[in-house]
């Protein structure tokens, strides 16, 4: 017991403590979401997959509760001076939270989708994207642990692109009319959405190195305060 | 999406902040260490100034007998003495500021060490305001403010159930006075401190300008009474122990910062044992009970912490909060040491054991029973959250209007 208390004495950054945790969640959905992907194109066995995909996504969650639960702590004891940091936490978290559930979603396609891809216009196009997406994890917890401006920029960038091809993937799905088998369209479509989710909450990690606090997730300037 | 041409400026983003890079220079410890043992050394001169000033003020007999009769026998009454000490805590809310203020009265000899003793107790209670007035900011959500008044709660509860079986027992058997007069009369005398009177006095030593200055400042600079400069003296005295405490505990407090946020985890009040821990080596630093019990109130609130988490802290708290008054009765014993008030500055040391025994006694008893205390708690937070102008009622009739009446009843 004493022990405890005098490690707990020792005194440290809280704030620094959470963004490593919050490092730790961006490096367990990265896991998950590279090989939920990869068990879908069929380049490892889903099956032996599930167990340790399941336990990260459940360490996910229990980071971000542990994190919410410092927090809270943490200003309740009149740390005041922190609260900005702390509320951009408290949402760059959940961003985090919710990569780790796509990466669940991803896998459950995986797992319900049986067959091989037969349109290579789509499935190329969504391997190129996930391609895309893989360095945005790594560049976004790199920009917030560092505040780096600049890397968060390119962060956003990039994550606008993918996004945009996420986009022209559905566009092109709904409105060209050729064949394709209802549970591929329904699996590419799901994969499009999946990865411009895993992109968008990407981007909003980043943007809340380049922006104020009511604009985190957003983009673009503050509204002008009404006259 | 973003204006990237449009830099923003430097540090706007909260992010920043997280960073080592940027992260917030630590400031110096050692201005607030400064302040600290400059406030111990307040704390040291103020209580002995009082007891001087007291000295002083007995040097006329009939002041003295007017003190005594008429002020200080406000307290006779057990029932009195606890009201005192519940409406004077709740003014200053300080139980550290009524005990060691009672320990320098017994120590002057203007209060009985047996009429201290329900003070102390009262003291107890009283200190417990303050958390209660902390669960009012939680109002407006009902239940967070349920929860957040319970946690506070909670502490008047096992306060009060104390005093009821503890006091009538003190009054009958003197339970808590004979085990604290021997203790403090083995450690004030030769246990801790020389009862040579030529050795020399290190506290004597160190208060003796404060106390002259005080002498010199209402007897020779401003020609008073010998009854008006003893008075003045105790009451300036009363100023310093108020502002020594203040600052003491701002500074200890500010020390802590760091390491509070820790030190409030759910792992390290996952059991009680090391709940109570916390309790009492956090409050031994801060030295003050009434800061740290309603540090967890909003945690209470917020759920992060449950009523059952929080109960052995508090427990710790109020026996961590007892080292104030020990420290001020020691001050007082090793001045005194080898000379002629040394027999009641042993009585002042055993007001201070006798905090701490009554704290020791209660947690004997109710942490076992702690679902006694925390269902009283529970059961008033669900009434209230229903109806909570209750709170406010309860605060000022239990801590103010209650304690003045039987002051006054029992006096008449």
């Amino acid at each position: 017991m004493l022990r405890e208390i005098i490690k707990a004495f020792r005194g440290h950054d809280v704030l620094a403590e959470l963004v490593e945790r919050l490092g730790e969640m961006l490096e367990a959905g990265k896991w998950m979401f590279e090989r939920a992907s990869e068990a879908l194109m069929r380049r490892t066995d889903w099956g032996g997959l599930a167990e340790e995909l399941y336990a990260r996504d459940r360490r996910i969650n229990e980071l971000e509760q542990g994190v919410r639960e410092r927090i809270v702590t943490h200003l309740s004891l009149g740390n005041l001076p922190d609260l900005s940091g702390c509320l951009v936490l408290m949402s760059v978290v959940k961003d985090a939270e919710r990569i780790g559930d796509y990466g669940k979603n991803i896998f459950e396609i995986a797992r319900f989708y049986e067959r091989e891809f037969t349109h290579p216009e789509y499935s190329v196009t969504l391997e190129d994207v996930r391609r895309s997406v893989l360095p945005l994890f790594d560049d976004a917890r790199a920009a917030f642990g560092q505040a780096d401006r600049e890397l968060a920029r390119a962060t956003l960038e990039s994550a606008s692109k993918v996004r945009g091809r996420c986009d022209v993937v559905i566009r092109q799905l709904l409105t060209v009319h050729e064949q394709i088998a209802p549970d591929e369209a329904v699996a590419y479509v799901l994969l499009a959405r999946f990865y411009k989710r895993v992109a968008a909450h990407l981007s909003n990690i980043a943007t809340s190195v380049v922006s104020p606090v009511p604009m985190i997730d957003y983009r673009g300037k503050m509204p002008k305060p009404a006259e | 999406m973003a204006d990237m041409d449009d830099p923003a400026p430097p540090d706007a983003s909260p992010a920043a902040v997280l960073t080592p890079a940027r992260a917030r220079r630590g400031r110096p410890l050692w201005p607030r260490a400064l302040a600290a043992l400059a406030a111990v050394y307040l704390f040291v001169a103020a209580i002995n100034l009082m007891g001087h000033g007291l000295k002083t003020v007995a040097e006329v007999p009939s002041s003295e007998a007017f003190l005594r009769e008429s002020v200080f026998a406000l307290a006779d009454h057990p029932l009195a003495g606890v009201c005192i000490g519940i409406l004077l805590t709740s003014l200053v809310q300080s139980s550290s500021f009524t005990t060691t203020f009672t320990v320098g009265l017994v120590a002057a000899g203007e209060l009985s060490l047996k009429s201290a003793i329900p003070v102390v107790m009262g003291a107890n209670i009283g200190t417990s305001v303050t958390n209660t007035l902390v669960s009012l900011a939680h109002l407006r959500r009902r239940l967070e403010f349920r929860r957040s008044l319970a946690g506070a709660t909670v502490h008047d509860f096992f306060n009060m159930l104390t005093v009821l079986v503890l006091l009538p027992l003190e009054a009958r058997f003197g339970i808590i006075l004979r085990p604290a007069r021997a203790f403090a009369d083995w450690l004030g005398g030769a246990a801790l401190f020389s009862t040579d009177p030529g050795q020399f006095n290190l506290v004597k030593a160190a208060v003796k300008p404060v106390l002259n200055g005080a002498d010199w400042l209402f007897q020779e600079a401003m020609m008073l009474s010998t009854t008006a400069a003893g008075g003045l003296a105790a009451g300036l005295a009363v100023l310093m122990l108020f502002a020594a405490l203040y600052v003491l505990v701002k500074m200890l407090q500010g020390l802590m910062k760091d390491r509070l946020s820790g030190l409030f985890s759910r792992s390290l009040f996952r059991n009680g044992a090391i709940a109570f821990g916390v309790g009492i080596v956090i409050t031994s630093i801060v030295q003050s009970s009434s800061v740290t019990t309603s540090l967890v109130v909003p945690l209470v609130g917020a759920g992060v912490l449950s009523l059952r988490q929080v109960f052995p802290y508090t427990l710790g708290a109020n026996i961590g909060t007892t080292v104030t008054a020990i420290l001020g009765g020691l001050a007082l014993a090793a001045g005194a040491a080898g000379g002629p008030d040394q027999g009641r500055a042993a009585a002042g040391l055993a007001v201070a054991f006798a905090h701490l025994l009554f704290n020791i006694g209660g947690t004997c008893m109710f942490w076992p029973l702690q679902w006694v205390p925390t269902s009283l708690a529970k059961g008033f937070a669900k009434m209230a959250a229903r109806r909570r102008a209750a709170a406010a009622v309860y605060i000022v009739v239990l801590f103010f209007v209650l304690p003045m009446v039987i002051v006054i009843v029992v006096n008449r």
